[in-house]
């Protein structure tokens, strides 16, 4: 008997290597591979939707909640915008009374790491039971993958994508054709064209500029990205944005604001002033679609064009939008979770989600769904979206990120306001307070 | 009978001339103070474009009275008018309570350390509210089990610092010797209390009750916290369901402005004497 047992155990052994050379075997987790057995699970989602958008999403939670097969009944619970969410889970990882799931940003998931009460899902997206294959992982834009990757906790898969989008330009066709213009590429062809947009009445007046600044921290990056620069050190420690493409840009910015070519809108006043042509560029999130087209009196001739750049070949944007997190729980939920995130990251899924929302497909082939194409007839500039997710390059998700968004805001309203006047200087300060903000949070 | 011009008083022309500056300035005021409730009436009743036009139309240049049909339909609002009620009900009678026992204590008992127990009370009124949210949501959430609860959105308000400190200076002015005859009827603190004290302090009660309604009223960042589900969430929360990261129904909003504020308008129309009476038998200035 001992023999057979030996001979068992050492046939085994052999086998496990020989597969292993095989092929890499995918990182094994039991809480990953576990079977439900069927009993209710009952997970919780934490979000930000309000009006269409929480009403789409409930009917797709309520058709994964009766098609699962698996007993598990998600339940939506809306906590406000982003930075309200984000306070509240805060507050819930003090009372340990965290849901299973909840849309985050990246800098929000590493503050959370903080109580390190976010589940690694690693083991779930490799699990070959019930993870993604090869394919599947490739077939999700690898930008979203990035941004949902953590160097500071070595290189973790902490969240997954859902509601992503991509800073573009709306680009008010009609206006260039009456200046005799075609998009501007470069930053330079930008300026140009922003400063032959400009209209004047016989007041002297502006009654058209050329762009509508909307201040703010992921602009700032997505100038600074497609000026060629990068956003972090490599080794993550120090900011990378306090150098001469953020310089240009600002003092761009300026400048443009300062004769007169750009101006800084109120609030969501730049959606109407593009509405009504009183500006031909706006540079905002490909999720701004529908309230843009709701701001039209009559229709116009628009596009979503990439944002202008240093090197058209090798464009970059900033990627917008948030992510779902799953918070450590017990096995059987953890699985759950993911079984969730997992479907609806799906093609079927994204792709539907896409049309209803307005965000972006986290898959390529949701581009071959015909819910897509569909939609796409009469959302064109959806499918330009579309076409330019793969330049969106994501946001630092650091510790203290959050913290440093208000730094770069603050840098580019001081700006405006005339109250720095040496740009390098200020760029180069706003540096320095971003790397004490990541020094503090180490 | 002959009509006799009488000789005008030296004075009347001024004084007319000074009634008519008052009054213009008091219409001025009047504009200003209702022209928000205008602005929200007449941007109810607009196109999302014309509601976010610019510059803006004063009037609207098509009527859609639709709009708050909309956003009445956008949000389960008979829950949210429901549980603002129960919670502005029974939080504002629980506060009333403690804050009328409070006050009688301070303002007319003799005991040891009186003097720095009501300085500390008034202490705790210099702690902003958001250094006490995180400890006030574990407190209720994890060691009460109270989280996505109505109670959570009362008890933690049921005693007031401010509410306290308006019932008390009242209830100081009340003369000793109306004390004295009701001692004198035999009479303890809580019958001198309740057929004295407070029949001779409706107009602060009406203040306190008034603005203790109105603060459970307009909560929103405590129960958005506390709780998790609609069935238990107030009107203000409603609020929230017109705005995205990426742009607001400005026209949506104002119609739920116009039905949510409604009730708070008719509550101050009916007893604003009492409000400005109360504030100012107190000495309180705002």
């Amino acid at each position: 008997m001992r023999l057979k047992v030996a001979i068992l155990a050492a046939v085994m052994v052999v086998a496990t290597a020989c597969s292993g050379a095989a092929a890499p075997a995918p990182a094994q987790s039991t809480q990953a591979d576990i079977d439900l057995s069927g009993q209710p699970i009952a997970l919780t989602l934490w979000h930000t939707q309000t009006g269409v958008n929480a009403a789409a999403l409930q009917a797709m939670v309520d058709r994964f909640n009766s098609t699962n097969g698996k007993g598990i009944t998600v339940t939506l619970q809306y906590q406000g915008s982003y930075t309200q969410l984000y306070q509240k889970n805060l507050s819930a990882i003090q009372a340990g009374a965290l849901p299973e799931l909840a849309v985050a940003y990246e800098s929000f998931v590493a503050d959370y790491m903080k109580a390190d009460v976010v589940l690694n899902l690693d083991p779930y997206l490799n699990s070959a039971k019930n993870g993604l294959s090869k394919e599947s992982q490739a077939d999700i834009y690898k930008p979203y993958f990035d941004t949902n990757r953590f160097p500071q906790f070595g290189n973790q898969l902490l969240s997954f994508p859902f509601t992503k989008s991509l800073l573009l330009m709306y680009t008010n066709d009609d206006i260039l054709k009456e200046i005799g213009k075609s998009a501007p590429k470069t930053w330079d062809e930008f300026e140009a064209t922003a400063a032959a947009a400009v209209k004047k009445g016989a007041d002297g007046k502006t009654t058209r500029y050329g762009w509508a600044v909307t201040i703010g921290a992921s602009t700032f990056n997505g100038w600074v990205l497609s000026r060629g620069g990068t956003l972090m050190s490599a080794d993550q420690k120090t900011v990378a944005w306090d150098q001469q493409p953020a310089i240009d840009a600002v003092t761009m910015m300026k400048r443009m604001i300062d004769n007169g070519s750009a101006y800084t809108p109120k609030g969501f006043d730049y959606q109407t002033d593009f509405g009504t042509a009183k500006v031909a560029f706006v540079q905002e999130s490909s999720t701004g679609r529908p309230f843009f087209v709701s701001s039209f009196k009559q229709p116009i001739n628009w596009s979503l064009t990439s944002i202008p750049q240093k090197d058209p070949a090798k464009a970059a944007t900033v990627q917008y939008g948030a992510n779902v997190a799953i918070f450590k729980s017990t096995p059987e939920k953890q699985l759950a979770s993911w079984l969730f995130v997992k479907w609806f990251a799906d093609a079927a899924q994204t792709a539907e989600w896409a049309v209803k929302s307005s965000y972006m497909p986290v898959r390529k082939t949701a581009g071959d769904t015909d819910t897509l194409k569909n939609a796409w007839k009469t959302d064109v500039q959806g499918k330009q979206a579309f076409d330019q997710i793969g330049s969106s390059v994501p946001e630092p998700n650091v510790r203290g990120q959050q913290d440093i968004r208000t730094v770069i805001e603050d840098l580019l309203n001081a700006v405006v306001a005339g109250k720095v006047t040496d740009i390098a200087a200020g760029v180069k300060a706003a540096g320095v307070k971003a790397n004490q903000i990541l020094k503090d949070n180490q | 009978m002959t009509a006799t011009s009488l000789p005008r008083p030296r004075g009347v022309g001024r004084l007319r001339g000074r009634t008519i500056v008052k009054h213009l300035i008091l219409a001025g005021v009047a504009i200003v103070i209702a022209f928000p409730f205008y602005w929200m009436l007449s941007t109810a009743t607009k196109s999302f474009f014309e509601a976010t036009t610019f510059p803006p139309t004063l009037f609207p240049q098509e009527l859609h009275f639709e709009n708050f049909a909309t956003a009445w339909g956008d949000a389960p609002w008979r829950t949210f008018f429901t549980n603002t009620g129960i919670i502005m009900v029974i939080g504002t009678i629980g506060e009333l309570v403690t804050s009328i026992l409070a006050a009688y204590a301070f303002a007319r008992l003799e005991f040891k350390g009186k003097g720095f127990l009501f300085l500390l009370f008034l202490a705790t009124y210099m702690v902003p509210a958001e250094a006490t949210v995180i400890p006030n949501f574990v407190l209720v959430t994890k060691y009460l089990h109270l989280g996505n609860t109505l109670q959570a959105q009362i008890i933690p308000f049921l005693a007031s610092v401010f509410s306290i400190f308006l019932l008390r200076q009242h209830f100081k002015s009340i003369p000793n010797e109306l004390h004295d005859a009701a001692k004198v009827d035999g009479a303890g603190h809580l019958r001198f209390l309740w057929t004295v004290v407070l029949p001779l302090s409706i107009p602060v009660l009406v203040t306190v009750t008034l603005i203790t309604g109105l603060k459970f009223y307009d909560a929103f960042q405590w129960p958005l916290l506390v709780t998790n589900s609609d069935a238990v969430r107030p009107v203000q929360i409603g609020m929230a369901q017109f705005r995205t990261e990426f742009g607001a129904q400005y026209h949506l909003e104002m119609a739920a402005a116009t039905f949510v504020i409604a009730p708070v308008v008719l509550i101050f129309l009916f007893a604003q004497r009492y409000l400005i009476q109360g504030v100012a038998r107190t000495g309180i200035r705002g």
